[in-house]
């Protein structure tokens, strides 16, 4: 597994370090994007849609590389995000990823702790797959994942 | 600071477009004079894009979705067919330096999973080329999006889309914010004009709230 640090902006407000960000981003010609990413937030929205398959949630991490990204933290996000994530999906791909921090189980009353908060929010935003797969719980088909894209097409006698 | 309509045209007129356009796919890009409204119209009129997580179907070259991340969405999801869309969209998004994150994927196949995407914004394709492919895309965002949905659709499906949305698609609301004029780039060797205007309606649809949203 490999882990490559990189401080981005997003939402148009400044988080990270511009100079860390020009150096990352010189040496790659212009035209190939430098912000590979899927984060955990779109993993826990995915399922195998293969047909016939009942329960294609959540789909299984393999992972080549993960990158770790700075994001703004936002409270009142997670606090209402807490509420739509699948808990159990979210804790065990944070594990897959390299970040065992999250409890097994979650309730609302842990949002009052900011330990608790801040990890949500490094594995939902920050912990980023940028080569590896997502695999069908039930068949064990691949969805490529490259560059931080997962190829979530399927074949003719797939659909 | 919030960002004034002008500035985002600005800022998303200067994105890169499809350099060659799939016909089969309808990819004609969705301009900034549109764009800019349609997002800016969403988040002032309606709040549905700051703090949100918002889900670009179709994203083509990404334009919507970029916009919605420069009025402060929290998370925006670009969803495509192509490639080379995805490409050109990823692209878009360092110069913009925004945060997206994509998924490839045909949107009729997709299957609603949670209620994590609060807004859909989508150009779907018009349904030129391959009949009803509109409103597979609107049947897929009403499914995905747990707050509202914004799409274009030719003026002259007006009513049809409508009775969809309420009748199969479980829309609590469906209405008309404003019509618009959609230059579609002629992409058949045979026409003489190089464009063509047509006219398209921006909707916003609201989803009826659901309890178990799982399929
Ligand atoms: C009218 S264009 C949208 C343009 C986009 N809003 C932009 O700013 O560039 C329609 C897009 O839908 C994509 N598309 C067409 N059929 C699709 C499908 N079944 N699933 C996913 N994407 C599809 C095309 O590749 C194209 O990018």
């Amino acid at each position: 597994m490999t882990y490559l640090r990189t401080h981005i902006h997003r939402s148009g407000r400044f988080s990270g370090n511009e100079e860390l960000k020009t150096l990352v981003k010189l040496p790659l010609p212009r035209d190939v994007p430098s912000n590979f990413q899927m984060r955990l937030l779109t993993h826990n929205m995915l399922s195998s849609n293969i047909k016939g398959v009942a329960n294609g949630f959540p789909l299984k991490i393999e992972v080549v590389k993960v990158v770790e990204k700075e994001v703004d933290f936002n409270i009142d996000f997670l606090k209402n995000m807490f509420h739509k994530v699948e808990w159990k999906a979210l804790a065990e791909a944070s594990t897959t990823m390299g970040y065992p921090e999250l409890p097994e189980n979650a309730d609302a009353s842990m949002l009052d702790s900011d330990d608790f908060l801040h990890k949500f929010h490094h594995a939902l935003l920050e912990l980023h797959l940028e080569e590896g797969a997502l695999v069908c719980p039930e068949t064990g088909r691949k969805f490529p994942v490259q560059k931080g894209i997962p190829n979530m097409l399927l074949h003719e006698d797939e659909v | 600071m919030k960002l004034k309509l002008k500035q985002l045209e600005g800022l998303l007129g200067s994105l890169e477009q499809f350099s060659t356009p799939k016909i089969e796919l309808e990819q004609y890009p969705t301009g900034a004079h549109i764009a800019s409204r349609m997002l800016y119209t969403a988040e002032n009129s309606f709040e549905d894009v700051n703090s949100k997580v918002v889900a670009d179907f179709g994203c083509g070259c990404g334009t919507l979705g970029l916009a919605a991340g420069l009025l402060g969405a929290e998370s925006v999801i670009g969803l495509d067919i192509d490639t080379e869309s995805l490409e050109i969209a990823s692209a878009n998004m360092d110069e913009l330096e925004l945060d997206m994150d994509f998924i490839q994927c045909d949107i009729r196949n997709l299957k609603r999973r949670g209620q994590i995407v609060e807004t859909v914004v989508m150009n779907p394709p018009f349904g030129t080329r391959r009949k009803g492919a509109d409103m597979d895309f609107l049947s897929a965002a009403m499914k995905v999006a747990s707050q509202a949905v914004y799409s274009l659709h030719k003026t002259t499906t007006r009513e049809h889309v409508k009775r969809a949305a309420l009748r199969d698609y479980n829309a609590r609301s469906a209405e008309v914010i404003c019509e618009l004029r959609y230059d579609v780039p002629q992409l058949y060797k045979f026409h003489k004009k190089k464009e063509v205007d047509i006219a398209v309606d921006l909707w916003r649809f609201v989803p009826q709230r659901r309890q178990e949203r799982s399929l």
